[in-house]
């Protein structure tokens, strides 16, 4: 039976060619699909360990020197205590749970790096860090928690004292860097513009990525930072505000002495802007995936159709000798899927070495797993397919009345 | 020509669900071919305000490395001092414009009530290289702009928003508590223009900052018949200047290959510390146009092999009456060509309508989330139709070319007798 099936396939060379060619190009490239969405969702964790729809992030301006209102700073109202002022006015709106502030990278969703190397004192290896300024509030707004279970209350307590608060790295970027584990609890170096200042270590806490496709390969510094540094605010508002916390705050709620708040949006709204390109791009490639999945079903449809009025004396004489429906089934099934297995074979080594090089080219990493999860994904996706392509057409065939196809041979 | 369509519908009426099948192919082939072009070449294409993407090129931003130490570096905006000095007065540019990045400020007209809107502070050159339609007053003058002068001028849904009506020169809009005149009306234009679109424009462009790093952007509109690489080989030579100046520092200026040109910026500045590849991008681009137009048109040749199977006996008819192998493959290739052509025109329509519509194909050039719409003459051109007509023909002429070259080295004899 199986040998018949390979000779008559043989037989059908010259279309089973064009299948086996078409399968060859679908299977890499849906292989190569699936490798990148798995890479990608591998990747893929929320840049802060936190519920964040409930907090809102804004930037802070100082009035133009012409503006109407503009009071010129001096010995006693200055930048620093408009700040204030206007955390106050904010802290005490009823729909405010948390406030804090920071500098421009202090939230998630800011691509601004403020690279630093932390080492412990007479050791020359050094950990990167992007530290993050921010004051005491700030990790209770963003819930940071430390790995001993450390409240961010707790640790908002370490970071009034003037501790600094240190995270992992995600991965092992550098093997010979010390570990934020290794300097918990003791005094380190951190160098500042090639300056380096002595921070006590606190804790090691929850890191924080610049989004959530960005494995962070460098650790977090929390550090401690004064009103008069800083221009962001968040705050974590009552759960189930959502956008009418926006709409809730007047001008007046905004403005406080020469400061007001200027883009002030929830950081999950933030985070849909900024991560907007890879959004585009795992789009982009699905739908080119179901493109040529939908081809791979209308060609086996259109094709087996086709074959299927060509074979009604061979199938008519299949019945007569005994055949049953499931058998005429099972060798149109058989038939698509020994030419997908064909192609499948033909392509395995180029997709080992495609997805062994992907990394370079995406520059991206690809772990072990992603050529198996690709390959698997592939063929039984193709599968199923195939095998709804030729459903309606092996049905058909299954329909043959032999006596009269016999008769009209 | 009749003849031959009422051939095609015949053989198509013979077999429904394989012609069918081949016309759903087809559209859904070229539907998705013209929209990937078409997301694709509203990045380049030139419309209003960006008319001049072809002789344009902007620089954006300053790195400098400190070799001394480690892997310090600074990198980013460039402050309009820093602009001036890279990109001031080169050869064979038209005009140069000095211009920021857009900023949300909020805006309030004269009913009191406030809106968001993005402005963009810009020189009064900024005018002369991007073609803003004004439908009311004029244009900032280069003397507002250099005396920072607080004059705007505004888009026409801002003027709408804020004062209900276009005529609307001399009066005032605040920005941010700021009051600023307005001197101008522009018309709306797509966000797609991400380089010259914006809400208000303010008068001034040139930020206080006298370090090396701002928010300073420039744009150059190059003489007609000069060569970009000539511009860049300038601003190559600038920033070693810059290098003699940061000497005593011990730092050193980065040259990442700019100003950009459209497509560089189409395909995304990789920021401050990156050079763009642009090559790299463009041999994406270029297997993904491979990949939608191989996958579907070997489908259809094995579909169209299928159907020639069905006429073996009349092509052996007709070879028997002298009928010549180069007749037989163009007629095949001009029949599955009308087929082709009716699928694609289908599709493209499809494409067309989809791509104008559909703002979701454009997320990733939303740098601001404003929800942007590309400008109509930017996706309905001779280009599109061009690139259109070419992709049926090649769709048409890879997917039939084998099964007609092998339908016509049928042996005659053996053709007639075939069932």
């Amino acid at each position: 039976m199986k040998r018949k099936l390979l000779k008559q396939m043989l037989n059908e060379w010259r279309s089973n060619v064009w299948i086996v060619l078409e399968l060859v190009i679908v299977v890499l490239v849906l292989q190569l699909i699936f490798a990148i969405l798995y890479c990608i969702f591998e990747m893929r964790r929320p840049a802060l360990d936190t519920d964040i729809s409930d907090i809102y992030v804004a930037e802070v301006s100082t009035l133009d020197k012409d503006c109407e209102g503009y009071v010129p700073y001096d010995s006693v109202h200055s930048y620093a205590t408009d700040f204030e002022m206007l955390v106050t006015k904010l802290r005490s709106n009823p729909n405010v749970e948390k406030i804090g502030y920071g500098t421009g990278n202090t939230a998630p969703y800011h691509y601004s790096f403020q690279g630093m190397t932390i080492s412990l004192p007479g050791d020359s290896s050094e950990f990167l860090v992007n530290k993050r300024s921010m004051s005491p509030e700030m990790l209770e707004v963003f819930g940071i928690r430390g790995v001993r279970g450390e409240t961010p209350a707790q640790l908002a307590e370490m970071m009034r004292k003037g501790y600094i608060l240190l995270s992992e790295a995600e991965e092992d970027f550098d093997p010979e860097a010390p570990k934020a584990a290794d300097m918990a609890g003791r005094d380190v170096e951190m160098k500042e513009e090639g300056e380096p200042k002595t921070y006590h270590v606190g804790a090691v806490v929850q890191g924080m990525r610049r989004n959530d496709y960005e494995p962070a390969y460098y650790g977090t510094c929390y550090a401690p930072l004064s009103p008069d540094e800083a221009w962001t605010i968040a705050v974590r508002v009552k759960p189930g505000m959502g956008h009418r916390f926006v709409e809730s705050l007047t001008v007046a709620d905004q403005q406080a002495g020469n400061l007001y708040l200027t883009n002030l949006t929830s950081l999950a709204d933030q985070r849909d802007t900024s991560q907007m390109q890879m959004r585009q791009t795992i789009s982009g490639i699905t739908v080119c995936a179901l493109f040529v999945l939908v081809m791979i079903f209308l060609g086996f449809l259109g094709t087996f159709w086709f074959r299927t009025q060509q074979r009604v004396p061979e199938i008519a004489i299949r019945k007569v000798n005994g055949a049953s429906n499931r058998d005429i089934y099972m060798r149109f099934f058989a038939e698509g899927l020994v030419l997908l297995g064909i192609a499948a074979v033909l392509t395995l080594p180029l997709t080992v070495w495609i997805v062994m090089n992907l990394s370079d080219i995406l520059q991206m990493p690809f772990p072990t797993s992603t050529i198996v999860v690709a390959v698997v994904f592939a063929i039984v996706l193709l599968a199923l397919l195939i095998v709804a392509g030729i459903y309606a057409p092996a049905r058909k065939a299954a329909a043959v009345n032999a006596a009269e196809a016999l008769k009209d041979m | 020509m009749k003849q031959r369509i009422s051939q095609i519908i015949r053989d198509m009426r013979q077999q429904p669900l394989v012609a069918t099948v081949t016309f759903i192919a087809t559209v859904l082939s070229i539907f998705l071919f013209m929209v990937v072009v078409i997301t694709t070449r509203v990045k380049v294409v030139p419309f209003a305000p960006e008319s001049c993407r072809d002789r344009l090129l902007v620089g954006q931003y300053i790195h400098i490395a400190d070799p001394g130490n480690g892997n310090y570096g600074s990198s980013g905006g460039m402050s309009y001092a820093t602009a001036r000095k890279l990109y001031g007065g080169l050869k064979g540019v038209e005009h140069t414009s000095y211009f920021q990045s857009l900023q949300t400020q909020s805006a309030c007209g004269e009913d009191g009530k406030y809106f968001n809107v993005y402005t963009r502070p810009t020189d009064s050159e900024f005018f002369k290289i991007f073609d803003h339609k004004l439908i009311a007053g004029r244009y900032y003058t280069a003397a507002e702009a250099a005396s920072d002068l607080p004059v705007a001028v505004v888009s026409e849904r801002t003027a709408r928003k804020a004062f209900g009506t276009v005529d609307c020169t001399g009066r005032e809009i605040s920005l941010n508590h700021k009051r600023y005149r307005v001197v101008g009306v522009v018309s709306d234009h797509s966000f797609l223009a991400a380089t010259a679109c914006g809400d208000v424009f303010l008068a001034g462009g040139s930020d206080e900052n006298q370090d090396m790093f701002g928010d300073t952007s420039v744009a150059l509109l190059v003489a007609e018949g000069t060569d970009f690489g000539e511009i860049r080989r300038q601003v190559k030579a600038r920033y070693a200047v810059f290098d003699t100046e940061l000497a005593p520092e011990n730092r050193v200026t980065v040259y990442h290959e700019g100003p950009f040109d459209q497509e560089t910026i189409a395909g995304g500045i990789p920021g401050s510390n990156n050079t763009p590849d642009t090559s790299s991008d463009r041999y994406v681009r270029f297997t993904l146009y491979a990949l939608l137009l191989l996958v579907p048109a070997i489908n259809l040749s094995s579909l169209l092999h299928s159907r020639m199977r069905r006429r073996i006996s009349e092509i052996g008819v007709r070879r028997a009456f002298g009928c010549t192998r180069r007749r037989i493959i163009t007629d095949i290739i001009r029949e599955n060509f009308i087929i082709t052509l009716a699928g694609g025109i289908v599709g493209v329509v499809l494409g067309l309508v989809f791509a104008l519509t559909y703002s979701g194909l454009y997320e990733d050039m939303d740098t601001y989330g404003s929800g942007v719409t590309p400008a109509l003459d930017s996706v309905i051109n001779w280009g599109t139709i061009l690139i259109a007509l070419g992709v049926c023909f090649i769709l048409n002429l890879i997917s039939a070319f084998v099964p007609a070259w092998q339908a016509s080295r049928l042996n005659p004899v053996e053709a007639i007798n075939a069932k």
